[in-house]
């Protein structure tokens, strides 16, 4: 029409080109070679320079040679053909780099000009179009061609994994989802080991014609039309490339080549049937996380009407394209933390806590929250979260019925063992958590369950104070994790709590523990608490490890000595593991809620992370041993009994001491308040359960029997029950304490308990469940005599520096009864040794009863020394465990085993006493503190073992300074 | 077609003033690519994470700055104490028609210009003065943009009967002219042949 007649003359510069149009036509009718034409024309830099220009311009003129009707159809083919190339450059050109095509013999880019748009012409698409390059519409119609963009699996390494984003910054793992849809394996032809994601598919077709293709003089005439048409199509096909989704994804690609961390697109142009179409429709439909869009979206262009019938584009993309390549490992853990980022833990937390709530990967979550903290941050192991998970969930799940059941509490030794509450953190971050729980744990592992190996970790002597600290930094961790993620998500803290009740099974494990546990089964119960807050979300981890923990150092020494008493322990632990739960949950709750505490931990952490690895490593092995180790760990059980004897023995000192210690315990209950605050209230609430339970054993003996509380266990199940009955009863002599020093971590308690009363309470109720215990005997106290005993016998410890004697005579023993029971316990106690060793060191001899016991032990001294390090990060954690462990304790010594309470008492209270001495300062640094989160949990644990050890030591100083600001 | 009134299509436009140079910039540019036929080699711009096209001809960028600059100035100038202030941007789309020899032809056999469709930009300017109507501005100039897009390009797909035929490829056979206010300013064109 207008369009042909005069322009033509116009046109006639460009036109020079395209007269060679001409051959073109020739071209065409020399064979339908459209195809080869295709590709042999781009061949030619003039031709193809020639062909874009010549092709649209022929076709908007009408050309001359529109005349010959062979022309005229050839433009129509040409037309169609062009229409499918340009169509899967154009999409390509905005997905894909690709490598330009050069014109024969320079260096000259070949351009790609037909529908007025210019894009640089490609050879590496050729073989795949070249169906459509020699189609005609007559005889040869073009089928549908469908261009898809996807990411494929395959490139990646096995330690990588392909995640996508969603709109809450969760990660999802790619290529779980799609091997979770049945529909994947239509996918058919790929069905790799690894799948690949389609992201978008275009599918480029033309229709069906309404009747014959016109005559050539009216195609003439129509032609030019369509070109018109075919010329807005690509403009809005251009701009609507850039506006989908996988624009953005392949910008990033641009922008970040040479990050692994973005997968590479690919692309694939194939013919397809309907049939076809369908099932990779489905592919492309596969939800990748649960998301209340749709999957994907459809837009159809416009159809260009062409006289051969409407040429149409319609695009299926994917509505979420952010992918990501991840490390597996840090995915996995991220995963559960929910964010990638997790390292964040503060974040991370709360992310977890959503999504584990949410999608009830809780569990996982949980455990990772808890490790991821410290796995995350160090290297998470696969194998190790999984088994982590894995362990952790059915730990978690299994732990409280483990812990019931001497098995499960054998396993719960096994595993928490070492490091049952930590361990589970180090499992996830097993290296660092393990290394450094490792100190700790072999302290733990020794004391606890089969003290051979957690020995052998004792044997880090060097490390031991460090190990000490380590087992405080175990109690970190634990506090870590489960502050990480319980302090994280507040929220989870929250749950944790609410969960606690729930916990009181779990708390029946740390029962089991508890008396022994006391400490340790204040971590592992407050582990297990908050844990089993967790387990449903993260703290399953923990729960298990706590769980097993206690259930390991209590329950075997219980199972050892007798099922019975662990039984009672446990009922009476359950109690006392609520409120332990509830305080860890409190002290998790407080640390969650404050960024500044969230920070502190992480600090902590950070610190604490040599720690970890150490714990991790430990813990690892530590449990890797422990489940082989179970029957080992029975042997170790065995030997633990006969140091449990020890510790028993000083355990029943310890129990005196304890019963003075709880004296001490009301103070520290009086402390607690300090706490209170904020993990003083959850160390509190759990005091108050406790308090039920402190009656029975003195919280202290908790302590003790969380460190020793195995050999304790043992001992006292053998002999302890007795014992312990009697030191809880004897409580009040200190002399009692002196004889048991040997077993007597819990003597050290007592002496601890003097220093610790205070620093308990203040520390926090959660710091050492001893302390807790103490505290929440205190608190409890008014209703246990215990307490009131504890506190004034701990009071007198002042004698301490006697008690100290005392302990260290009994040290050895202690430490050795303390450490196979303890691991677990000393994990707990760890801190509370460690702290006390170090108060020892710095009180000189307030705690050194307990303290001396343990530097006797060696591994006491050495967690002392690990402390410092640890201590602020054990703090962090043990306190909570302290707090549940003091809990606990009550609770075993509620149970009766009043060994355990003995030794828990006993350590609660030198904490207590500590803390006491320690606490004005902690209280003023405390209140500074961002701590919070580590206070309640620092706090309860390292705030007890730390500020009592620290008043004069730094570790102790920061776990005071823990416990004061919870006091605060 | 050429007593037909010209189609217009209106686009809402929500900035804030320190993106609104750019967003009315994003959509002009993206207007005009879709209605500049003439071969050329498209470019984009990246507009808060958005991308857009934008033809890379000299003349049109300064045409479009141009237009941008006084709407700004216009938008800038009001002293309203309204949290949003509105302007508006009309872009009309020409084609040269041979004068058909109709009788008293003032400008001869002369070409003349005829609307074929009009883009107007209802542009509204929020000022948010808290955080957190901030964050929902940013996260409404965000959707809006890409909105108004989409809009365009499903309007172009949809609509093609109207545009006139093209008789060559070579140059813009479109010119287009883009009014501040035109309202205001009444039917003028800085350029119409009027």
């Amino acid at each position: 029409m207008h369009q042909h007649p005069r322009p033509s003359p116009v046109s006639a510069s460009p036109a020079n080109s395209p007269r060679t149009n001409p051959t073109r036509t020739n071209n065409p009718r020399e064979g339908e070679t459209g195809g080869s034409r295709a590709g042999s024309d781009r061949s030619t830099l003039s031709e193809q320079a020639n062909r874009a220009g010549e092709g649209s311009e022929g076709i908007l003129r009408g050309e001359e040679n529109t005349s010959d009707g062979k022309s005229s159809l050839f433009k129509l083919n040409q037309v169609v053909q062009n229409y499918f190339t340009k169509a899967a450059l154009t999409i390509l050109h905005a997905r894909i780099s690709l490598p330009p095509s050069y014109a024969k013999d320079s260096s000259t880019k070949r351009v790609n000009r037909w529908f007025n748009i210019e894009i640089d012409e490609t050879d590496i698409t050729r073989d795949d179009v070249r169906m459509w390059k020699s189609c005609d519409v007559v005889d040869r119609r073009p089928p549908p061609m469908i261009v898809e963009t996807f990411l494929d699996t395959q490139d990646l390494t096995n330690n990588q994994s392909l995640v996508i984003v969603d709109d809450l910054g969760r990660r999802w793992d790619v290529e779980e989802a799609l091997n979770k849809s049945p529909t994947v394996s239509i996918r058919g032809k790929c069905q790799p080991s690894r799948p690949e994601v389609v992201v978008e598919r275009w599918v480029i077709q033309l229709g069906e014609s309404s009747g014959e293709i016109p005559p050539p003089h009216k195609l003439r005439n129509i032609l030019p039309h369509s070109y018109k048409d075919g010329i807005v199509f690509f403009r809005s096909l251009y701009a609507y490339l850039r506006l989908l989704p996988a624009w953005k994804f392949g910008k990033r690609w641009f922008k970040e080549r040479s990050s692994p961390k973005t997968p590479k697109l690919k692309y694939r142009i194939t013919a397809a049937s309907q049939a076809d179409e369908a099932h990779k429709r489905d592919s492309l439909s596969i939800p990748l996380f649960d998301s209340k869009d749709d999957v994907v979206e459809t837009f159809d262009f416009e159809a260009v009407d062409c006289p051969a019938g409407p040429l149409s584009v319609r695009v299926t993309y994917r509505y979420h394209c952010d992918f990501r390549v991840d490390d597996s490992e840090a995915f996995l853990s991220s995963r559960f933390m929910g964010m990638d980022e997790d390292y964040f833990q503060p974040s991370l937390g709360r992310t977890q806590t959503e999504k584990q709530q949410g999608r009830g990967i809780t569990a996982r979550g949980t455990t990772e929250v808890g490790s991821l903290p410290s796995s995350r941050r160090g290297d998470p192991v696969p194998s190790d979260q999984g088994q982590a998970y894995g362990s952790m969930s059915t730990f978690h799940q299994v732990g409280p019925p483990a812990g019931t059941s001497p098995l499960s509490a054998l396993r719960a030794a096994r595993v928490a063992g070492s490091e049952s509450p930590e361990d589970t953190m180090p499992k996830r971050a097993p290296p660092n958590t393990r290394s450094a729980q490792g100190s700790r744990s072999s302290l733990r592992s020794a004391d606890g369950a089969s003290g051979v190996g957690r020995r052998p970790s004792v044997s880090f002597m060097p490390f031991k104070s460090p190990s000490l600290s380590a087992s405080p930094s175990q109690a970190e961790q634990m506090m870590a994790s489960a502050r990480g993620s319980l302090g994280k998500g507040s929220p989870l803290a929250a749950l944790n709590e609410a969960r606690n009740p729930s916990l009181s099974p779990y708390g029946s494990i740390p029962s089991r523990g508890s008396p022994i546990q006391g400490e340790q089964a204040v971590p592992s119960s407050m582990s297990g608490s908050p844990k089993p807050a967790p387990p449903t979300r993260i703290s399953s981890s923990f729960g298990h490890r706590k769980s097993k923990l206690s259930t390991g150092g209590s329950s075997r020494t219980e199972d050892d000595t007798s099922s019975g008493k662990a039984s009672i322990n446990s009922s009476i632990a359950q109690p006392g593991s609520g409120v332990l739960a509830e305080v860890g949950g409190a002290s998790s709750g407080s640390l969650q809620t404050d960024d500044d505490n969230i920070s502190d931990f992480l600090k902590m952490l950070d610190q604490k992370k040599d720690l970890k690895s150490f714990r991790t490593s430990n813990d690892q092995a530590a449990s890797e041993a422990s489940t082989k180790r179970t029957s080992a760990a029975l042997n170790k059980f065995q030997r633990m009994k006969d140091s449990n004897d020890a510790l028993s023995n000083s355990m029943h000192s310890s129990l005196y001491l304890n019963r003075s210690s709880s004296s001490s315990s009301r103070q520290l209950s009086s402390v607690p308040p300090m706490v209170a605050g904020t993990s003083m209230s959850p160390a509190s609430s759990p005091g108050k359960p406790i308090s039920p339970h402190t009656p029975h054993t003195p919280t202290i003996p908790s302590r003790l029997s969380a460190e020793s509380t195995i050999e304790y266990s043992q001992r006292e199940q053998s002999q302890g029950s007795h014992r312990r009955l009697r030191p809880s009863t004897t409580d009040i002599e200190p002399e009692s304490t002196n004889p048991r020093d040997p077993g007597t971590g819990a003597i050290d308690i007592p002496n601890s308990p003097r220093p610790f009363h205070p620093s308990y309470r203040r520390s926090s109720s959660a710091a050492h469940r001893p302390r807790t215990t103490a505290y929440y005997d205190d608190d409890l106290a008014p209703f246990s005599t215990r307490s009131a005993s504890l506190g004034v016998e701990e009071r007198p410890p002042p004698s301490l520096d006697a008690l100290a004697g005392y302990q260290e005579g009994d040290a050895p023993e202690e430490s050795a009864v303390a450490v196979p029971s303890v691991d677990n316990q000393e994990s707990v106690f760890g801190p509370m040794f460690d702290a006390s060793d170090r108060s020892t060191e710095q009180m000189d001899n307030e705690n050194p009863t307990a303290f001396e016991r343990r530097e006797d032990a060696g591994s006491l001294r050495s967690r002392g020394v690990n402390w410092p390090r640890i201590g602020r990060a054990s703090g962090r954690g043990p306190t909570p465990p302290h707090g549940s462990s003091s809990s606990l304790g009550d609770r075993g010594s509620g149970s009766g085993s009043s060994d355990q309470r003995g030794g828990r008492s006993s350590f609660t209270r030198p904490p207590s006493n500590f803390e006491d001495e320690e606490p004005l300062l902690f209280a003023m640094s405390d209140v500074t503190a961002a701590q919070q989160s580590r206070r309640s949990l620092e706090d309860g644990r390292g705030g007890f073992s730390g500020a009592s050890h620290e008043r004069g030591g730094d570790s102790g100083s920061s776990s005071r300074r823990g416990s004061r600001r919870g006091h605060y | 077609m050429e007593a037909q009134k010209p189609p217009q299509y209106i686009l809402e436009v929500f900035a804030d003033p320190t993106c609104v140079k750019d967003i009315v910039r994003g959509v002009l540019h993206t207007i005009c690519f879709h209605r500049y036929f003439s071969p050329i080699r498209p470019s984009y711009l990246e507009i808060l994470d958005f991308t857009l096209p934008v033809i890379p001809d000299p003349d049109v960028e300064t045409l479009i700055d141009t237009r941008v600059g006084q709407l700004i100035r216009q938008l800038t100038s009001t002293s309203s104490p309204k949290s949003s202030i509105r302007g508006s941007l009309v872009v009309e789309f020409f084609e040269k028609r041979k004068k058909k020899g109709g009788g008293l032809g003032w400008f001869g056999k002369g070409d003349e210009e005829v609307c074929w469709e009009s883009w107007c930009l209802e542009v509204t300017l929020a000022t948010p003065k808290t955080e957190i109507e901030r964050t929902k501005v940013t996260k409404a100039i965000g959707s809006t943009l890409q909105k108004t897009a989409m809009k365009i390009i499903t309007i172009v797909n949809r609509d093609k009967e109207h545009i006139p035929p093209l008789t060559q490829s070579e140059t813009n056979l479109f010119p287009f002219h883009i009014e501040l206010n035109p309202r205001v300013e009444g039917w003028g064109r800085s350029i119409g042949i009027y």
